[in-house]
């Protein structure tokens, strides 16, 4: 019900949300040479270095799909959650004088992060769709499931950010912690390995991580044209969706006070 | 949420209580389970004794059209009303209903980003405060013409002096059009003509019948463009009434922690010759702390010597309390009447005649040199304090602006008539 009147308070003030992200957006590339190039250079760099340890020096299994392609499949949407989540959550802080100042619904803050992170990740999809032409993956059916998992991971990174933005309000050791949990969190979804190289034993718990279930389900749609397991994706939904139900609880509750903690 | 009957209410503030956290507010993690420890063991919060309260059982309403002002020393809780009617923070009691679109003045530019041009932040500001794209747009002229920023709009805000950034953010907030505008102490910014533009625009706002609540120390500003007054003391409602009733009270304590502060004056002295305390009698010699305007005063100064003194200088002056600059002063360094030597405990009486200022309270300043003029036996400092009090007065009944002549502006009066020709 909560969550409704919430809905109902962003739709009133989605003007805002769409000017404050083109602030963000606007502000950070300011000055900068490169400009929106940038948003695209992380994951390339991620992906090219992944390339040269993984597939040239230590050979990892990619299913039989070219490397590099294999790589940032899954690199892109990774990108795109860890941009959301440390832009996102440490956003509610950077903008105290705003907070402090003037009225307005705080979860523009988080979710402006989101939508600018989404932004870099259109660019970034850009690449990966000149690097679908180039390997020649092939447009399949099975691709039209990819909005599905795109919004469950929306959910997912929506009710992250909103809770642990809130709570770095009152605990700033939440943005220390963020980099570091977001590395063990890369190394325990299938980014730089295939879902196949997990032991069979253990799938049923390294399933319960949504983003393994989503990164895995990007690859099985555009490479296998064949739908993940929806049982798998039932529960990441699920998972995502209690997530974002906790953040947004966390958030409402100590909303009231940011201005007073600060 | 309606509540309110009646419709001619536009702020409705509901016995309101705030409490804050004293020291560090933000709490570690093993605090919280500590806390969390106490409340399932049934031991008080830690918390209890670090917090006071901002406000306290503030209730208020402001009638839809009217201009509420809201005086009190600082740390008395008006910051904190406003935040709460701006919705930046909650009351820990209490409620509070706003009907109509408001705006909050509280700090000018505060949305801007430094790296975006004048222009974009226009457009930012303009939505941050509860405007369309479209409506900014549509005022994004008169917006500019406002800030006579015209020549600076496309440069960075990073690059604007604060001078100008106060006036673009001062331009958006003005331009919002709002039926209810909270403004806290924020004509202080820009030069003076800038100053002048800001108190126009806001004169015109109330004037134009759209409800004002205004927070200031500048007591002119209050009494010009106010209906009400609330004045609050330590986070309570000490008085809520017509500006000039409200006013003269504020004016009043004011004076009253003037004079319990000079009450405690010790002065001090040089080894040769101190002063043990001063007085004020009337011109019968009878020991009094309150004068008529234009009645006789006399300063007594009581002093003692170790040993002789040759020629010691004294001055007394009198001041209004304003930092202590002398609206009259006696000087032996001027007029030549220092006794030729002193000795031991003694008095100098200054006599002032006809003293012709207007109630209020003022103090008395001193100091006293050497022979030579040249030391100080003792250091210029604050030596007592008096109250002129004018009968004729009644602040009930005076217009609009006679409190503001009479208590703060001009001390001092002079017998005058007006003639027309």
């Amino acid at each position: 019900m909560e969550l409704v009147d919430g809905i109902k308070e962003l739709a009133k003030y989605r003007e805002l949300l769409w000017v404050w992200s083109g602030r963000e957006l606007k502000a950070r590339y300011k000055q900068s040479f490169f400009g929106f190039a940038w948003a695209v250079f992380q994951p390339i760099a991620l992906t090219l270095a992944f390339v040269v340890a993984f597939s040239y020096f230590i050979k990892i299994p990619s299913d039989g799909i070219p490397y590099p392609i294999f790589s940032y499949s899954a690199m892109l949407p990774w990108t795109f959650f860890v941009r959301g989540l440390s832009l996102g959550i440490p956003s509610i802080v950077q903008n105290m004088n705003l907070v402090t100042k003037i009225y307005l619904p705080r979860m523009i803050f988080p979710l402006a992060s989101i939508m600018t992170s989404f932004v870099d990740y259109l660019c970034g999809l850009v690449v990966f769709i000149g690097m679908m032409i180039a390997y020649r993956v092939e447009l399949t059916p099975a691709m039209l499931f990819i909005p599905v998992l795109f919004l469950i991971q929306i959910i997912l990174m929506v009710g992250l950010t909103l809770g642990a933005s809130a709570l770095n309000v009152y605990y700033r050791d939440i943005s220390q912690m963020v980099p570091i949990l977001l590395q063990l969190w890369m190394y325990a979804s299938p980014i730089i390995y295939p879902l196949s190289q997990v032991p069979e034993w253990l799938r049923p718990y390294y399933m319960l991580n949504p983003m393994a279930v989503l990164l895995n389900g990007y690859r099985e749609v555009l490479f296998f044209n064949r739908l993940p397991d929806l049982w798998q994706v039932g529960l990441a939904l699920a998972v995502s969706l209690v997530v974002l139900i906790i953040g947004y609880s966390i958030f409402k509750k100590v909303e009231a006070r940011f201005a007073d903690i600060i | 949420m309606q509540t309110s009957s009646d419709a001619t209410i536009a702020v409705h503030v509901d016995d309101i209580s705030k409490q804050y956290r004293l020291g560090t507010a933000r709490s570690s993690i093993r605090e919280v389970f500590s806390g969390v420890g106490r409340k399932i063991l049934g031991k008080p919060s830690a918390d209890a004794a670090g917090s006071f309260w901002a406000l306290r059982n503030v209730s208020f309403d402001v009638k839809r059209g009217e201009a509420l002002g809201i005086i009190g020393a600082n740390g008395a809780g008006k910051t904190t009303i406003l935040k709460i009617l701006s919705r930046i923070t909650k009351p820990t009691e209490g409620d509070i209903q706003l009907f109509g679109r408001f705006s909050s003045l509280i700090e000018l530019g505060a949305g801007f980003h430094p790296e975006l041009t004048g222009r974009e932040n226009v457009l930012l500001n303009g939505v941050i405060l509860g405007l369309s794209q479209k409506e900014v747009r549509k005022r994004f002229d008169q917006i500019v013409a406002f800030s006579e920023l015209e020549r600076f709009i496309d440069m960075p805000v990073k690059r604007y002096s604060s001078g100008m950034f106060a006036r673009l953010g001062f331009a958006v907030a003005a331009h919002v059009d709002p039926d209810i505008m909270l403004v806290d102490e924020v004509l202080a910014v820009g030069d003076m003509s800038f100053q002048q533009k800001c108190y126009d625009l806001l004169t015109r706002f109330v004037r134009s019948g759209k409800t004002t609540v205004f927070i200031s120390h500048n007591l002119f500003v209050i009494e010009q463009l106010c209906d009400r007054v609330v004045w609050l003391e330590r986070g309570q409602v000490k008085m809520d009434d017509i500006p000039q009733r409200v006013l003269s009270g504020y004016l009043d304590s004011q004076e009253q922690r003037i004079l319990e502060a000079a009450g405690k004056v010790e002065a001090e002295g040089s080894q040769d010759l101190w002063i043990t305390g001063v007085d004020t009698l009337d011109a019968e010699g009878k020991e009094r702390d309150w004068f008529a305007p234009d009645e006789d005063i006399v300063v007594r100064v009581r002093y003692a010597t170790k040993g002789v003194v040759e020629r010691p200088h004294f001055v007394v002056s009198i001041s209004d309390g304003q930092g202590g600059s002398p609206l009259i002063i006696a000087s032996m360094l001027v007029d030549s009447a220092a006794p030729s030597q002193v000795e031991g405990a003694g008095e100098m009486l200054c006599h002032f005649r006809s003293v012709p200022l207007r109630q209020r309270a003022y103090l008395i300043w001193g100091e006293v040199y050497d022979a030579d003029r040249t030391r100080l036996l003792v250091n210029w400092q604050r030596l007592g304090s008096f109250r002129v009090v004018d009968e004729s007065i009644d602040a009930g009944q005076a217009a609009r602006g006679s409190i503001r002549h009479s208590r703060t502006d001009a001390p001092i009066r002079v017998p005058y008539e007006w003639k027309q020709k």
